[in-house]
């Protein structure tokens, strides 16, 4: 019997989420810890900056991967397995420019880091290879003159 | 998307995007974008190698990656590689099969584009440098200079009844046109110039400076303690006699670049009178101070010596900022955390048996390691054979059939194999050399222990720094890792860096 809890979005629709799928957000397992679940309350935790559209989408990834072993912390020596970005996460992500920068924001918002790290990498995969012309176009970014980097170091 | 993508990403996000990035082309690309990217890319960069300082001294932790190559250069040791740009130069080298049977030395010259992992084969025009390996590369103002070397010459020999095979060191300088993608021979002063391989270069003010190094005559000997200076421009070479006490003959040393009037030297190993096998390792430090007309060699303090003397003496350092790098796996005794038996082999006639050799230069008495068969239920790229039958004196053959496990007895010998190839920790020790020309001290550090791939070559591998991460090529493993039991035999080659750095 797995707790149920209620997200809200900014355009006031409400998810039914188990509480283990919400729990793969950082944002969302701080504010239960913190307000404590109490099982005859309803808790409906209101997510003003996510979309209804967006969170079905972010739901969807957390229930694909909420199995998944939790990423690695940054102090902890582990094994460097593949960077690659799997085959569903590949499909998953097939979706227009704006539709991946909301999802972005979202994860970032949730502090989901798994979802946040496989979609900057699709990103940082459309512009590798690119020239800076290519890449304004493929993001429609205004021109800007500015010096580029060098080798700075000794 | 009609909208301005920058209003609508934030710079830690950004960020995050750009260190999945390598540092080279795509990071400069980025900063090219506008105003926002600029900023945040030049702070990613500047980040990557801040957090690659601190992970050699010890305050944070690096990581190998490993980057499997489809298109390589062949497996080989002893290449002369050097980077410019966003490009590794990668010229040479040789390859000694598992019983010194066969060797083969290379004059091929490759590049890989360090933004995208990639090897690319060059084939210039020009007059080819002769194959070679253990020579050095550096690049002065558009031109890559190869010198020197060792490279393969047949000879007759009565005693060993045949035709041998042996590694003689030359004195040819090649210089390699970057832009012109063509080989240019420099025959202006052979004559006076010593053979010599395995020495240190570094440039300085338009004009190569040459340190010890392997010279094969006994009279050349004494020739090691000078040091041998190549004006690019107009091919002279001057030997300089250094007045004072200056380091002692020897090879294999590491050669840095301080500044325009300051070099260092550390390490190597001795080169012992008349003879011609490997001396004593050595860890002394010297400086050469150039600044002015009389030169001067300078023993420098090294402040907490290095724990394991073979460090700098087989090893090629690299210089990171201000920082030598010289990695090291945890611990030499065992091999990648096996449990190892302790064996004696000795070489027998019948090439069914393993034999293994190990370089001299790191077993010299005949007692080797190997690793026992590891029984493990989630094996992945084990090869598991039957121990070794030696039916009746019959000559064997190996197991060539890789894909699946092998039992019972065979009609002919088996190879006793059983690895699982696991990662392995390794150490990055770097000597710190701020304080080098004005204090005359150097200091030895530590970094955290990293995983690495188990593979990663312990002989005549190659270490260079690109931006902000160490990047290791070529280079054989150890003997008994070597390619026959490699499921995977692609060629590799690594990249240190910090954890958080994703690429």
């Amino acid at each position: 019997m797995s707790k149920i809890i209620k997200l809200q979005t900014s355009d006031g629709e409400i998810f039914d989420v188990d509480v283990e799928v919400a729990t793969c957000s950082g944002l969302i397992k701080t504010m239960l810890e913190v307000l404590g679940m109490d099982e005859n309350d309803e808790e409906i935790v209101s997510l003003p900056n996510v979309s209804s559209a967006i969170l079905k989408k972010v739901l969807e990834w957390t229930k694909y991967h909420k199995d998944d072993a939790p990423p690695p912390e940054v102090d902890e020596p582990t094994d460097k397995s593949s960077h690659e970005i799997c085959s569903w996460d590949y499909n998953f992500l097939k979706v227009d420019q704006g539709t991946l920068f909301e999802i972005i924001l979202a994860a970032n918002y949730l502090d989901i880091k798994g979802l946040l790290v496989v979609t900057c990498k699709t990103v940082a995969n459309m512009i590798k290879g690119k020239s800076p012309e290519n890449i304004r176009k493929t993001f429609n970014i205004k021109k800007w003159f500015y010096t580029c980097i060098g080798r700075e170091d000794a | 998307m009609d909208e301005n993508m920058s209003k609508t990403l934030p710079d830690e996000i950004l960020e995050i995007i750009f260190r999945s990035l390598a540092p080279y082309s795509d990071l400069r690309s980025c900063s090219l974008v506008c105003k926002q990217w600029n900023r945040v890319a030049k702070s990613t960069y500047r980040y990557g190698i801040d957090k690659l300082y601190s992970g050699l001294r010890g305050s944070a932790l690096l990581q190998c990656t490993t980057q499997i190559h489809d298109i390589a250069p062949s497996r080989r040791s002893h290449v002369a590689t050097c980077v410019v740009g966003d490009y590794l130069y990668a010229f040479g080298g040789s390859f000694v099969d598992d019983y010194r049977d066969y060797r083969a030395a290379f004059n091929d010259l490759w590049k890989m584009n360090l933004s995208s992992r990639k090897w690319e084969r060059i084939i210039p025009t020009g007059q080819y440098p002769k194959p070679r390996f253990c020579a050095n590369l550096v690049h002065h103002d558009g031109n890559l200079i190869l010198y020197g070397g060792r490279m393969l010459h047949r000879s007759h020999s009565v005693l060993q009844g045949g035709i041998v095979l042996l590694s003689v060191p030359i004195n040819e300088i090649h210089v390699f046109q970057m832009e012109s993608c063509r080989w240019i021979s420099d025959y202006r002063t052979l004559d006076i110039v010593p053979h010599i391989s395995m020495y240190g270069v570094t440039e300085h003010k338009g004009m190569l400076v040459v340190t010890g190094g392997h010279i094969h005559s006994e009279a050349a000997i004494a020739e090691n303690e000078h040091v041998w200076c190549y004006c690019i421009e107009s091919g002279d070479w001057t030997k300089r006699d250094v007045e004072g006490p200056k380091p002692g003959p020897r090879r294999k040393h590491t050669q840095v670049k301080l500044d325009d009037d300051h070099l260092l030297l550390i390490g190597g190993v001795r080169i012992v009178r008349g003879t011609d096998n490997d001396g004593q390792p050595q860890n002394d430090c010297w400086m050469l101070d150039m600044s002015q007309p009389d030169w001067k060699w300078i023993l420098m303090t090294v402040d907490r010596p290095a724990e394991n003397s073979l460090l700098c003496s087989n090893h090629r350092g690299c210089k990171v900022g201000d920082n030598l790098v010289f990695l090291h796996p945890k611990c030499s005794m065992n091999i990648g955390g096996h449990r190892c038996g302790i064996i004696r082999v000795q070489r027998r006639r019948n090439p069914g048996l393993d034999a293994l050799h190990l370089p001299h230069a790191l077993e010299p008495h005949g007692i080797y390691r190997i690793p026992l068969e590891i029984n493990n239920q989630n094996d992945r790229n084990v090869i598991r054979a039957q121990p070794d039958v030696n039916v009746n004196g019959r000559r064997g053959e190996l197991c060539q059939d890789r894909t699946h496990t092998v039992r019972g007895v065979q009609p002919y010998p088996a190879v006793v194999r059983s690895y699982q190839f696991e990662k392995k920790e390794y150490f990055a020790y770097s000597l710190d050399l701020e304080e080098a020309i004005v204090k005359h001290t150097v200091r030895w550090r530590k970094s955290l222990p990293f995983w690495g791939d188990e593979r990663l070559p312990v002989l005549g591998f190659s270490v260079d720094y690109g931006a902000g991460e160490i990047i290791v090529t070529g280079g054989l493993p150890l003997p008994c890792f070597q390619s026959r039991c490699d499921v995977d035999n692609r060629e590799r080659s690594y990249f240190i860096a910090h954890k958080s750095v994703l690429s």
